[in-house]
């Protein structure tokens, strides 16, 4: 009697077992082939030189010297870095900003607001690169025409080299700000009322109050969001594809736009792979620099 | 001191609707331009509603480009992978959570480890694993490899950890499978989080860009991202059917975010979990 319990139990465990893996399987082979395997075929390309069509040819690390003595990748790679320190800031302070302003309304108003503030994000960055592009446009877009009626400077947006990288930012920032607004919306709520009730008593004013509680609570969602909006904007494309292509002479000219061209214009898979793969280990050093340099201490 | 702290809300709602104008007039404008003549777009002020309004903007659209077949692409591709992805990352998520077996919780780590890879590594790699497989070309290549991602996994384990155990444990002592056990009182009890990940899933594949961009060339399967973005590199200055094909292109986003808007808050706060 006992002997037959374990071994149903066994069987059970059995059964359990099987029935674990074959629930992961599709899941786990897919991230295999699509996620894990690119990963190390990435790094494997970027030692070949090959046009996606011929027999690869292993050559080593010469990719990665030619990298280093292209110019335009330089360049590339600059424009990318000054979009990421530009962006990535505004995108926190200003999302932040917006988050407080919709919570000091009162609920219909804050509904009211934060849709609209979020509605930007339901269209695809096609959609919002062709609206703004149209607003943008010199002669006779709404900015200009705007700025004209109010007798005030005109500028060329997109089409000059000084300021198109951040007109694209602009953009970028109107698309994606209401996403981060929604949470630090959440971040905020998360912190306990009784804290500022506490915070009043002992006659700590609004602003004491924002740095000594908000601030520091609100340390982990500032964190995940400059770590997330890193990754994206280092990646930014969709936007330049439509708005400039990478021009006004490159002055818009993103890493991935390059890499873009040198893979499927130019088809240069192993060079194109080879900047995609330094441009991994960019993205993950600073990833891992933002954890380390900015989750010391602080946590509640 | 009351009429101090009127003054600053005013000032409050001053900059609230300010910004209010700056995010939703674009969208509306677009709406409305669509509906206009070609001359009239570009008038100083701009109205939000067409003088004369014309449907021969979108009459062009839907009969002289493939505009419906890019819609009908999108929207066949998005569906599906939103459909299997639901099922497969629900299998998975109640395996991870609810399943005992060795090894689930280093597979599981890989497999959460995967959410930091940036996708632009990935997409040489994946266009030669596409290819290889022989699907370029083909509807497999648009809706299989962005199905695998860690995100849905990750949040229905989460969901499904919250389900007491009790559940599993009876349903075990009544001598169900566990595939019952998943599809009779697990996937049920799903409703919430597949309405927040398929929102999700629908569009952010419906609003993909450079994956269909590289790896489709048939114009047969083009999507609709890809398709109103040749049409506005070729057509560069017809600024009265580009806006109705932005807008036709932004239909079913709009209608998502009008019905679908709870759960596509609920989503974008989920991800913020993880931090």
């Amino acid at each position: 009697m006992k002997h037959s319990y374990f071994s149903r139990l066994a069987t059970e465990k059995n059964r359990e077992k099987i029935a674990g893996y074959a629930f992961i399987l599709p899941d786990t082979v897919g991230i295999f082939i699509f996620m894990i395997v690119p990963i190390v075929l990435a790094f494997i390309v970027s030692l070949t030189k090959w046009t996606g069509l011929s027999e690869p040819q292993t050559v080593g690390f010469r990719n990665y010297l030619t990298l280093f003595n292209d110019w335009i990748w330089w360049h590339s790679i600059k424009i990318t870095l000054l979009f990421v320190i530009i962006f990535v800031p505004i995108m926190i302070f200003g999302s932040l900003g917006l988050a407080l302003l919709v919570n000091s309304h009162v609920k219909l108003l804050k509904d009211i607001f934060r849709i609209s503030f979020f509605a930007p994000y339901m269209l695809s960055m096609i959609v919002t690169s062709i609206i703004w592009k149209f607003f943008y446009a010199p002669l006779n877009g709404l900015i200009n025409q705007t700025l004209r009626a109010l007798h005030l400077p005109t500028f060329q947006w997109l089409g000059s080299k000084d300021i198109a990288l951040l007109c694209i930012l602009f953009v970028y920032l109107w698309w994606y700000i209401g996403y981060y607004m929604i949470l630090f919306i959440a971040g905020l709520n998360d912190i306990p009322k009784m804290y500022y009730d506490a915070a009043a008593v002992d006659g700590a004013g609004k602003w004491a109050q924002f740095v000594q509680i908000t601030l520091p609570l609100l340390k982990p969602t500032m964190l995940f969001v400059m770590v997330v909006l890193t990754i994206e904007s280092f990646q930014v494309f969709d936007i330049v594809y439509v708005m400039t292509r990478g021009g006004p002479g490159r002055a818009t000219y993103v890493n991935v736009f390059y890499i873009y061209e040198r893979a499927f214009i130019t088809l240069k898979f192993g060079y194109a792979s080879a900047m995609a793969f330094i441009l991994f280990i960019i993205i993950s050093l600073t990833s891992i620099f933002q954890f380390k340099y900015f989750h010391s201490g602080g946590d509640y | 001191m009351k009429s101090n702290i009127s003054m600053k809300y005013i000032m409050v709602c001053l900059i609230s609707i300010l910004l209010l104008i700056v995010f939703v007039f674009p969208i509306l404008w677009m709406l409305s331009s669509s509906f206009k003549h070609s001359d009239d777009i570009f008038k100083f002020p701009p109205s939000l509603i067409p003088a004369n309004a014309t449907l021969e903007n979108f009459k062009y659209i839907l009969t002289s480009v493939p505009f419906p077949r890019y819609m009908f692409n999108s929207i066949f591709v998005a569906s599906t992978l939103t459909a299997v992805a639901l099922i497969f990352h629900s299998m998975a998520g109640f395996s991870f959570a609810i399943l005992r077996f060795p090894g689930r919780s280093i597979i599981f780590s890989v497999i959460i480890a995967t959410m930091m890879i940036p996708f632009t590594v990935r997409l040489i790699p994946l266009f030669i694993i596409v290819r290889a497989l022989g699907w370029a070309n083909t509807y497999f290549a648009l809706i299989i490899p962005p199905l695998f991602h860690a995100y849905g996994i990750f949040l229905f384990r989460q969901f499904y950890l919250t389900i007491p155990k009790d559940l599993k444990e009876a349903a075990i002592i009544d001598g169900c499978s566990f595939f019952k056990i998943w599809i009779k009182i697990y996937l049920p009890l799903s409703r919430p989080i597949i309405a927040v990940l398929g929102t999700i899933f629908f569009l952010v594949t419906y609003n993909d860009f450079i994956w269909p961009l590289v790896i489709i060339n048939n114009p047969d399967l083009k999507v609709i991202q890809v398709g109103l973005a040749d049409f506005v590199a070729k057509r560069g200055t017809n600024w009265d059917i580009i806006i109705a094909g932005t807008a036709f292109a932004a239909i079913p986003t709009i209608i998502i975010f009008f019905f679908m808007q709870r759960q596509l808050v609920q989503g974008i706060k989920m991800t913020g979990l993880k931090g």
